[in-house]
């Protein structure tokens, strides 16, 4: 049995075997290739084949995805009417005329500004291969007979395969590129079909026909599953059927406890793209849009990049909060252009210990995006990440208020700015936080808080069973905190992944948490588990909770108290236990 | 020459979707059509072209008619930009 963790880009789960598509390798151009006296008439028959089997596809999909292949077909004319061209003058084959003409649209494309929904390279190159195809063979490659009832192991898939394997009866997906946002995973979700991205996935090394699982709720891939997990995962799939509609219309209710408390559920997103497809799911603003990605190149990105990307993603969500993270970088994502070289990084220069360290190359840039954006769009909102006391706080604001009068904003008085509680230090000190005039609001990052509370790395593969957020030590943590923050006026947010995890929504709302913040894919489980809630309950069994002495010992009495008021626990089981 | 300015105003964009209707539109009129954006104008009838400008919400841009049936051109594209796509895409 082998067990992967990747990246989940759809939900649902699949168990079946596999079936391994190899896509096809780069354009072959003859070996002898000169342009015949019909090259030109092969290239229109290419064209009339290809058009052909987009208008099949284009009968049968989905009427929301009729625009996509529309785009395929106006792409292929556009490739054609300019290969016939460059055959006509340059008197190449039309092979060769393509890949050309591919080439030429790959290098605009990616210079760009939007790299990141536009046709992907791997869009443009599936339609040239096709053609080329048509060309040389009179017909496409890559068999998908065999598909049926299968789930598809391919390095990556384009849209064009995508429709045709789900044509075909596909079950689940695995690949090893891709991101949640491309097309692919976007007609997944579309088609419900589980799909999990694994980067360490090597085709090759997988056999084919054995049996595999595909768990889009976690992100996990399991090839040759024990008796044991097959069981598990059986089941699964049987409630999974009982609740996918149910889960589907609770994503767009309001969250409200069975005792009427009311919940503000807020999304975390890593991109521009992500945000967009927040602002379609459910989610009622942003409680964390981390913003590292735009450092991640050899240079910090210019002002006007940034007052883009906030202000799109604060135009997606009108009237709703949008809370940029300053970014925290260092620890695990060190800027390429700064070398830090650290012996423990964790504890290392990063997050507000970086910005203040590089405030000239860094924070005042930033701080120069982040207020013109917020200038035109009130309803964003900043935080601070990785503070352990006040100073910290006292410096950024001045180096925010320096920013602000060269910018001449004077409404940096109103923004809501915040600190993101992920160290000890901060969630000890909330009180003398909230003394600072601008704060106003404190988030806790349980991801971090958990690892610094509990001196455990969490990213250490040794370690994994003793990172846990419901470890009493940090739960108390976190309930003095929050207990602290509301009696100083606070408010109180929570963008950890223990917001995301079902079974400590209740104990969350019982610490006095009304506003979480989660991962997108999460709503509908999330708000149903909100809805189930009595939080009263809950509070009285907050003592116990805090004095287990075990995780497994918070999950129970959680449990037993859901089970207590018959609270409807199904979607609860539809993820692994609580830690595995 | 019927020319506009006017601001993207659909969630996507000018991204594949939208672009695909959009290029659809362009094509169904002989006028010379293009479409502008940071003074870098494309030929409005090629669809890679449209796309290579990246064109997202919130992005102003210039659309250029010229041509026999450049009024008509001018209307239909207007009305698909700033009332069926918002509506559509949002």
């Amino acid at each position: 049995m082998i067990v992967a963790k990747g990246i989940p880009a759809s939900e649902g789960i699949a168990i079946s075997h596999i079936f391994k598509y190899y896509p096809r390798a780069g354009i072959e151009v003859p070996q002898e290739c000169k342009a015949s006296e019909k090259e030109v008439e092969k290239l229109s028959k290419a064209l009339e084949e290809y058009k052909n089997y987009l208008n099949e596809l284009l009968n049968v999909v989905e009427e929301s995805e009729r625009d996509l292949l529309q785009a395929y077909v106006l792409i292929a004319e556009t490739f054609v009417s300019e290969a016939r061209e460059l055959v006509e003058n340059s008197n190449v084959c039309g092979e060769l005329a393509i890949k050309q003409v591919l080439d030429k649209y790959v290098e605009l494309m990616e210079q760009s500004s939007s790299e990141l929904f536009a046709l992907r390279k791997s869009d443009l190159t599936d339609i040239a291969l096709a053609l080329v195809e048509h060309l040389s063979r009179g017909r496409v490659l890559g068999d998908v007979v065999g598909v049926k009832d299968r789930i598809v192991v391919a390095e990556e898939l384009t849209p064009t395969v995508f429709f045709r394997i789900q044509r075909a009866g596909v079950k689940g997906i695995i690949t090893a590129k891709g991101g949640i946002t491309s097309h692919v995973a976007i007609l997944a979700r579309t088609y419900g079909i589980p799909y999990v991205i694994l980067p360490s996935l090597d085709v090759a090394s997988i056999g084919d026909d054995v049996i595999a699982i595909v768990d889009g709720f976690d992100g996990k891939v399991v090839v040759n599953p024990s008796n044991e997990l097959m069981e598990e995962y059986t089941k699964k799939v049987g409630l999974l059927n009982e609740l996918r509609d149910v889960l589907k219309k609770y994503v767009f209710e309001k969250a409200e406890t069975l005792d009427g408390y009311e919940v503000e559920v807020l999304c975390n997103i890593g991109n521009v793209e992500e945000g967009r497809a927040a602002s379609t799911q459910g989610c009622e603003g942003i409680g964390l849009f981390r913003v590292e990605y735009l450092y991640m190149s050899s240079r910090p990105p210019v002002e006007e990049v940034l007052v883009n990307t906030f202000t799109k993603v604060a135009n997606f969500f009108e009237g709703k909060p949008v809370v940029i993270r300053a970014p925290d970088l260092g620890a695990d994502k060190p800027p390429p252009f700064i070398s830090i070289r650290e012996d423990n990084p964790l504890l290392g220069l990063r997050g507000i210990r970086f910005l203040l360290e590089y405030r000239n190359e860094v924070l005042k840039p930033f701080l120069r995006g982040f207020l013109k954006a917020y200038a035109q769009s009130k309803n964003l909102r900043l935080m601070i990440p990785m503070v352990i006391k006040p100073g910290e706080v006292y410096e950024f604001v001045d180096v925010m208020n320096v920013v602000a009068q060269e910018l001449d904003i004077s409404c940096v008085r109103d923004l809501e700015l915040g600190i993101m509680v992920e160290t000890p230090a901060a969630a000890v000190l909330i009180d003398k936080f909230a003394k600072i005039p601008q704060l106003r609001f404190v988030s806790f990052g349980t991801n971090d808080l958990t690892q610094y509370v509990l001196a455990v790395d969490r990213t250490n593969p040794r370690l994994m069973r003793m990172y846990n957020e419901l470890e009493p030590s940090v739960l108390r943590v976190i309930a003095r905190g929050v207990n602290e923050a509301r009696k100083h006026g606070l408010k109180v947010e929570i963008c950890g992944e223990l917001a995301s995890k079902p079974i400590a929504v209740p104990i969350l709302l019982a610490f006095g948490f009304r506003s979480l913040s989660v991962n997108p894919r999460y709503i509908g489980t999330i708000k149903y588990i909100i809805k189930n809630t009595r939080v009263q309950q809950f509070e009285q069994l907050l003592d116990a909770i805090l004095n287990a002495d075990e995780p497994s010992a918070v999950e129970e009495l959680a449990i037993k108290t859901l089970q207590g008021y018959n609270a409807d626990l199904r979607p609860l089981l539809l993820f692994s236990k609580y830690r595995s | 020459m019927k020319v506009a300015e006017i601001k993207i105003l659909n969630k996507s964009g000018l991204h594949a979707r939208p672009a695909a209707r959009f290029v659809q539109l362009t094509n169904k009129f002989k006028s010379s059509i293009q479409i502008c954006k940071s003074s870098k104008c494309v030929d409005a009838k090629n669809i890679l072209k449209v796309l290579s400008l990246g064109i997202d919400q919130g992005d102003i841009i210039t659309i250029k008619v010229e041509g026999s049936d450049e009024e008509e051109a001018y209307k239909s594209i207007l009305e698909l930009l700033l009332n069926v796509l918002p509506v559509e895409d949002k």
